[in-house]
């Protein structure tokens, strides 16, 4: 009796101390987590800062006019006009979107409507493995064995040219093209599949008229996503496109494209305050500036997506 | 009565051509499918098969020797391995920390909005901004120069958000149960989370955390404008001069060892190339077999 007594008492005099320290910790545990978490925002308006401080001393003696409208880029020659460089890096994408936005669809189709449940665990793991090949590997790939393989059928293919750098970008982006569709089309509640085929459609039928247009707009978000992804691709197309920047719809001559351009600078090691250094900048910021347009726009779709199922 | 059946045969007819077009829908979609990963089958084939005469022991080990037509890549392995332990060395605790607050304590106010709305940009944004960013201030501003450590705060800072976001993941696919009754027998949050709910997402943090820094490393543009040596045949010395040298590594010697064209003989790039790529697959590999492992056991 008084030894039950005697825990009793002591036990709430242990908690409520343990209590009082604890809550000092958890409110401390709970700042350091935001902290953390406030990097990122940090790290956004950071790149944001720094990206439009130093254009904007490049745009004190180039004007935003001449930079967006003019056709020629030649820093050498103080020309700076972006259009040949985004010239190139729509040529790259248009190609790229052109190889994997259909086969990814389909395959994402095929992963999500017709792979049994162990053909989908083996197929999904290996395109996250394929997705995290070096980039620098594509390019070398483009170079050696897309680029041979082109000037065979088309013999005025230049050693360095568009087509092979959209080739391997488009290859490079399939897997993911095809695992973000197999996200979106496994999203679609299984009562629409059920009542199409209690209506007798066919397989096909379910698939390309019911849920494909259901999952339309996270196809698309995936789709845009991919091609943002195409557009900031730097080391494939610097190796294999080459560094002719160039107004030019013949994906069989070298280009240049935003992203190999910063590389050329960059790695040139471009004085820190001259105006070739700034042009990186505003390069930079143009760039980013498109990728992040189209993450907010993919955004806005998935957004819409999940409104409407769930 | 004859009209009716003339129907029932069409209806017959139509039908038949849907079961047949819907079966050779499926047999188109199988071939999309199978291209798709033939044709990255057949790169990842093709570097094997260009690669593999070139690796041996020494190729693995040795610096370069006689202007780099000779000896191994050892160096740049070496380096590549620094950036991605030092990477993992900052990455994970600020990350992790992150995901934690987005998976339990932001709820769903104006603040974790703004703060998703970031790490969604900063995970779309191209590696070369990364590489941008840490020129101007890693490299510049806080006057650390190309080196090592700029290389490790540029690759951390690109590796942070995925991190971030995996993490939330990997908390919330643990069954909200686990929280509730470690609270309910008197946990405050912090050790419930520590206790309950964190042990179980352990296999999937670590997957993600690995896979950003195996991504990281596998990245050229940021290292190439801020920690990038073209080649190196120095032996390591480890002392803190290492964190302010450059540092050669695998994807620069590549892409730069190619930009002057003829140096290297094709085989050793190919070696290279191999080396590389097997140096990320495999640290994926291990990640996703932890991830397929942690899933066959659980048990909600």
């Amino acid at each position: 009796m008084a030894m039950t007594g005697q825990t009793v008492r002591d036990r709430p005099v242990e908690l409520s101390r343990a209590k009082g320290s604890n809550r000092l910790g958890e409110t401390g545990i709970r700042l350091v987590c935001l902290l953390c978490a406030l990097i990122s925002v940090l790290t956004t308006f950071g790149i944001i800062f720094i990206l439009v401080r130093e254009s904007i001393h490049f745009f004190g003696k180039v004007s935003p006019v001449e930079f967006l409208t003019s056709k020629e880029w030649a820093p050498g020659n103080d020309k700076f006009g972006i259009l040949p460089l985004a010239g190139g890096t729509f040529l790259i994408t248009l190609g790229a979107g052109i190889i994997a936005l259909p086969l990814g669809l389909l395959s994402g189709l095929y992963l999500s409507e017709y792979a049994s449940s162990r053909v989908r665990k083996i197929l999904k793991p290996a395109l996250e493995i394929l997705a995290g090949i070096p980039t620098v590997v594509y390019g070398f790939f483009a170079l050696t064995v897309v680029t041979p393989y082109l000037k065979s059928i088309f013999p005025q293919t230049g050693a360095f040219n568009a087509a092979s750098g959209a080739i391997v970008v488009g290859i490079m982006i399939l897997p993911l093209v095809s695992s973000l569709c197999e996200d979106a089309l496994s999203a679609v509640p299984k009562s629409l599949r059920e009542g199409a085929y209690g209506l007798g459609a066919t397989k096909f039928e379910v698939s390309a008229k019911i849920v494909v247009p259901a999952a339309l707009s996270g196809i698309m978000a995936s789709f845009i996503l991919a091609l943002s992804r195409a557009i900031g691709e730097t080391m494939a197309v610097t190796l294999a496109a080459g560094a002719t920047p160039k107004l030019t719809a013949n994906p069989l001559e070298s280009i240049q494209t935003m992203t190999a351009y910063i590389v050329q600078i960059a790695k040139g090691d471009a004085p820190a305050g001259s105006t070739q250094y700034y042009t990186l900048f505003a390069v930079g910021l143009t760039l980013f500036a498109v990728t992040m347009l189209m993450n907010v726009f993919a955004l806005r779709l998935v957004k819409r997506f999940r409104q409407v199922y769930n | 009565m004859a009209a009716l059946g003339l129907d029932d045969a069409n209806l017959l007819e139509r039908d038949l051509k849907r079961q047949r077009s819907s079966q050779l829908f499926s047999v188109r979609l199988l071939i999309c499918a199978l291209i798709s990963i033939g044709v990255v089958i057949g790169i990842i084939g093709t570097i094997l098969v260009k690669g593999v005469p070139a690796i041996n022991w020494e190729f693995l080990s040795h610096a370069p020797a006689e202007g780099m037509s000779a000896g191994g890549i050892w160096p740049m392995i070496r380096g590549s391995i620094l950036l991605m332990a030092g990477t993992l060395l900052i990455t994970p605790a600020v990350g992790i920390l992150g995901g934690i607050w987005l998976a339990e304590y932001a709820g769903n106010g104006r603040l974790p909005q703004v703060v998703r709305a970031c790490i969604s940009t900063l995970a779309a944004t191209p590696s070369i901004i990364y590489g941008l960013f840490g020129l101007a201030i890693f490299v510049l501003k806080w006057k650390l120069g190309t080196s090592l450590v700029a290389g490790w705060l540029t690759l951390s800072l690109m590796s942070i958000p995925v991190v971030m976001l995996t993490t939330e993941r990997a908390i919330r696919s643990v069954p909200p149960t686990f929280l509730e009754g470690a609270v309910s027998l008197g946990l405050s949050k912090w050790q419930a989370l520590r206790r309950a709910v964190l042990p179980s997402a352990v296999p999937g943090i670590i997957t993600g955390l690995v896979l950003a820094a195996g991504r990281a490393v596998g990245e050229a543009p940021p290292i190439l404008l801020t920690a990038g040596l073209y080649f190196s045949t120095e032996k390591l010395t480890l002392d803190f001069d290492t964190l302010s040298k450059p540092v050669a590594n695998l994807p620069y010697h590549l892409a730069e060892g190619y930009r002057q064209g003829g140096v290297i003989p094709e085989k050793i790039i190919w070696g290279t190339c191999l080396t590389l790529m097997m140096f990320v697959l495999l640290i994926n590999l291990g990640a996703i077999i932890v991830r397929s492992r942690q899933r066959a056991k659980q048990r909600w």
